[in-house]
């Protein structure tokens, strides 16, 4: 793909183009914005478009072997850094030996001429688990970055990052796109009907990324089923909570395995998997626990949806405040069994277990428990 | 692809191009040898984008094709081998088949088409120059490359070609190495390159012998060929600084001093330095060079050197690890040691296309 298929960040694409063209090309960009609307999909169209052999209509033109390389990973003058590890933290690496993927060895990577291209662009994506004193061996790499050098720092969490690395940057901002729009492109595109489309724009908050990777996880469905189950009238140990869990665990599962997709995407699937290959294995290992982590918090956020969804009904009676996947008979039943003090006192028990999940607590203790409570409370 | 070669000669290529490749690399390509069968002849091409190494033996091909294996697992399966001789057929873009007797190895590989290409330097006019003064001027400058990659200008060694010598000069700012060889440089060939230590130090391997070396200069990378092998080297951007600044232009006094003795003797008194106190110190007094060295809670050394000396007494201080490098790294029986007072750099010459510049710590 190249930039002009990018949907949604007309905005940052226009900016970038624009810079090219008009040959104004800031040394470093910083990408920021929330997580699944483009920004890596982005970097790697730019980079196409930086180093494209025939540009054409000022974008990249994806056939000539310099896109076809930066889409496949391959290009030697497209320095990615990632998180590495279980903690997922980009590091400085060692003084004089430094580690593919550490700030040190970038720097002597990026000291050198380009390999074939013209530019070497170097992304960091999510650039605030730089460490601290890797991003501070960032800083004069960013202010005079040898020639013939372009940096993209991307990230959903700017305010984590050091303000002289942040002042440093061309700041391009990306934002999810409303929600009717993803519908169209939901209904068009992925032919999803419109309950479908609708729902889906809903639960990834306008962001397209995160509805494609939704949809490839047949999220919509789970969701649906979760609320069904929240719910059934019917209580007791095994309705309330072991059904709930159990699904949940099983999207974590799906999501875990949907991972390999998302590999591909950012170049980090190779077909040679059977050998061994310690930089990628820490990357690949970062993300999955990133990812998991995501995913756990968007099923207690479901959970949160669904009790707003009973206080709204219960108060407005209007179809049209709500935003879980239950349908309307099934949030009315709900409602009406449910009051409102102990659907308050669900919603808090939701968010500390939020809270708790955010301090490394684990997944199956914090839900059941979660559930459990609920429950014990709906019995009073 | 289909080819039958001799296993030996395979073996040494492979293990010639193979020192290069990391399994930490980015690209897992990177890890893979490239085979490339033609003419009567077999290439092997590894790389790890900063330097690439490229070999080519006989071999007799049926069929051309190249396909890309990695590179450790190839060189087992070839030390391994109990026959001289064997062949080796892909049977598609990912696949060959190494056969030998009624025996075989299938190993999986990757299509050479992620591989990245290495620049082809056959367009480029080459410098012809004997491989032995080549790999002295390596040999006697390339420790003094920096190894800070914040100045990443000076992480390299800088060779400049003019007219009648090639010089090159290696600095980490505390001290500089600059030594000078003749050479052909034909004309329009001047100019000046910084080469990656990775790369000097692969250069410094494949040099051997009396045979002559080709030098290839391109816009970003350079290639060194020599004895069937060649190297390229991807350059370092920028420009290296002014370093005819930092040499004196003229010292006090000019000491001419055993090399092996004060080697010997540098590096028995660096032994009492510890890592907080990393200094010796070199007095000079009349028809004596002492150097000692003093480290508290360490202990102290001393040593005592007969040279022709008759100026004023005065010491200067050096980390004598920057006077080891260069003294053992020369072949003269003697060398010039040439001082002003403690504050000013110390040079070492040796003959008249060797120049040391050492920057003296300062003491109290």
């Amino acid at each position: 793909m190249a930039l002009r298929e990018i949907k949604g960040q007309e905005m940052a694409v226009g900016l970038l183009k624009r810079s090219f063209a008009e040959g104004r090309l800031a040394h470093a960009y910083l990408f920021h914005g929330p997580e699944g609307v483009g920004k890596e999909l982005t970097a790697r169209n730019f980079a196409k478009l930086l180093n494209c052999g025939s540009p054409k209509g000022g974008d990249a033109c994806d056939v000539c072997e310099s896109c076809v390389r930066i889409q496949k990973g391959t290009h030697p003058d497209l320095l990615w850094l990632r998180p590495r590890g279980k903690a997922r933290i980009i590091p400085i690496g060692e003084p004089q030996k430094p580690e593919k993927g550490t700030v040190r060895d970038f720097r002597t990577s990026v000291g050198m001429k380009p390999y074939m291209g013209k530019w070497k662009v170097g992304i960091f994506s999510d650039a605030h688990t730089l460490q601290r004193d890797a991003a501070s061996a960032l800083l004069k790499t960013l202010e005079e970055p040898p020639a013939h050098t372009i940096i993209v720092l991307i990230t959903s969490r700017p305010e984590a990052l050091l303000s002289t690395i942040v002042s440093r940057c061309q700041a391009v901002r990306f934002e999810a796109m409303p929600e009717a729009s993803l519908e169209k492109i939901l209904s068009s595109d992925y032919s999803l009907d419109a309950r479908e489309a609708k729902l889906l724009s809903r639960l990834s908050g306008g962001r397209l990324g995160d509805a494609v990777r939704a949809l490839r996880q047949e999220r919509v469905r789970e969701t649906s089923d979760l609320a069904g189950m929240l719910a059934e009238g019917e209580r007791g140990y095994w309705r309330a909570v072991a059904r709930p869990l159990e699904l949940m665990e099983r999207s974590l599962a799906r999501a875990a395995d949907s991972l390999e997709w998302e590999f591909a995407e950012k170049g980090l699937h190779h077909e040679d998997d059977g050998y061994e290959n310690e930089e990628i294995q820490e990357q690949i290992e970062a993300f999955a626990v990133g990812e998991t982590r995501r995913r756990q918090e968007e099923l207690l956020g479901e959970l949160l949806t669904w009790y707003r969804d009973l206080l709204v009904w219960r108060h407005t009676g209007t179809e049209g405040l709500l935003l879980s996947a239950g349908e309307r008979d099934q949030v009315a039943r709900a409602a009406q069994e449910m009051s409102v003090a102990r659907t308050e006192q669900a919603i808090q028990r939701v968010e500390d277990a939020l809270r708790s999940l955010r301090l490394n607590a684990d997944f199956h203790t914090v839900v059941e428990n979660l559930l459990v409570q609920i429950m014990a409370s709906d019995k009073q | 692809m289909k080819l039958k070669c001799d296993r030996e000669e395979i073996l040494q290529a492979l293990q010639m191009v193979q020192s290069i490749v990391s399994s930490r690399a980015t690209l897992p390509i990177l890890s893979n040898v490239l085979i490339e069968a033609g003419d009567e002849e077999l290439t092997l091409t590894t790389t790890d984008l900063e330097v690439g190494m490229r070999k080519t033996i006989k071999a007799k091909v049926t069929k051309k094709g190249a396909i890309t294996l990695p590179a450790k697992r190839l060189l087992a399966i070839l030390r391994e081998l109990p026959v001289s001789e064997m062949t080796m057929e892909a049977t598609d873009q990912r696949e060959i088949v190494i056969k030998y007797d009624a025996s075989y190895f299938r190993v999986l590989g990757l299509p050479k088409d992620d591989f990245p290409p290495l620049p082809d330097f056959l367009k480029h006019r080459a410098l012809k120059t004997p491989q032995k003064p080549l790999s002295e001027l390596i040999r006697k400058t390339h420790y003094a490359i920096s190894t800070d990659e914040s100045r990443y200008v000076l992480n390299g060694l800088h060779l400049i070609f003019s007219k009648g010598r090639i010089t090159g000069v290696a600095t980490d700012g505390r001290r500089l190495a600059l030594c000078e060889i003749a050479a052909n440089v034909p004309e329009g060939f001047d100019r000046g390159i910084i080469v990656p230590t990775k790369a000097v130090n692969e250069l410094g391997r494949i040099l051997s012998g009396d045979g002559d070396a080709e030098i290839f200069v391109g816009e970003n990378q350079a290639a060194f060929s020599a004895n069937g092998c060649t190297l390229v080297a991807r350059l370092i951007e920028g420009h290296f600084p002014n370093y005819q600044q930092v040499v004196p232009q003229k010292s006090e006094h000019k000491l001419l001093v055993d090399r092996e003795e004060l080697l010997a003797a540098t590096r028995r008194v660096a032994l009492l330095t510890s890592e907080q106190s990393n200094s010796i110190k070199v007095t000079l007094k009349k028809n004596r060079l002492v150097a000692s060295s003093n480290t508290p809670e360490v202990g102290e050394a001393r040593e005592e050197l007969v040279i022709s000396y008759a100026g004023e007494e005065f010491s200067i201080a050096f980390n004598p690890q920057y006077l080891v490098d260069a003294l053992k790294n020369l072949d003269d029986k003697e060398i010039t040691l040439e001082l002003t007072d403690s504050l000013n750099p110390g040079v070492v010459r040796s003959g008249k296309s060797f120049l040391y510049v050492i920057m003296p710590i300062r003491v109290s």
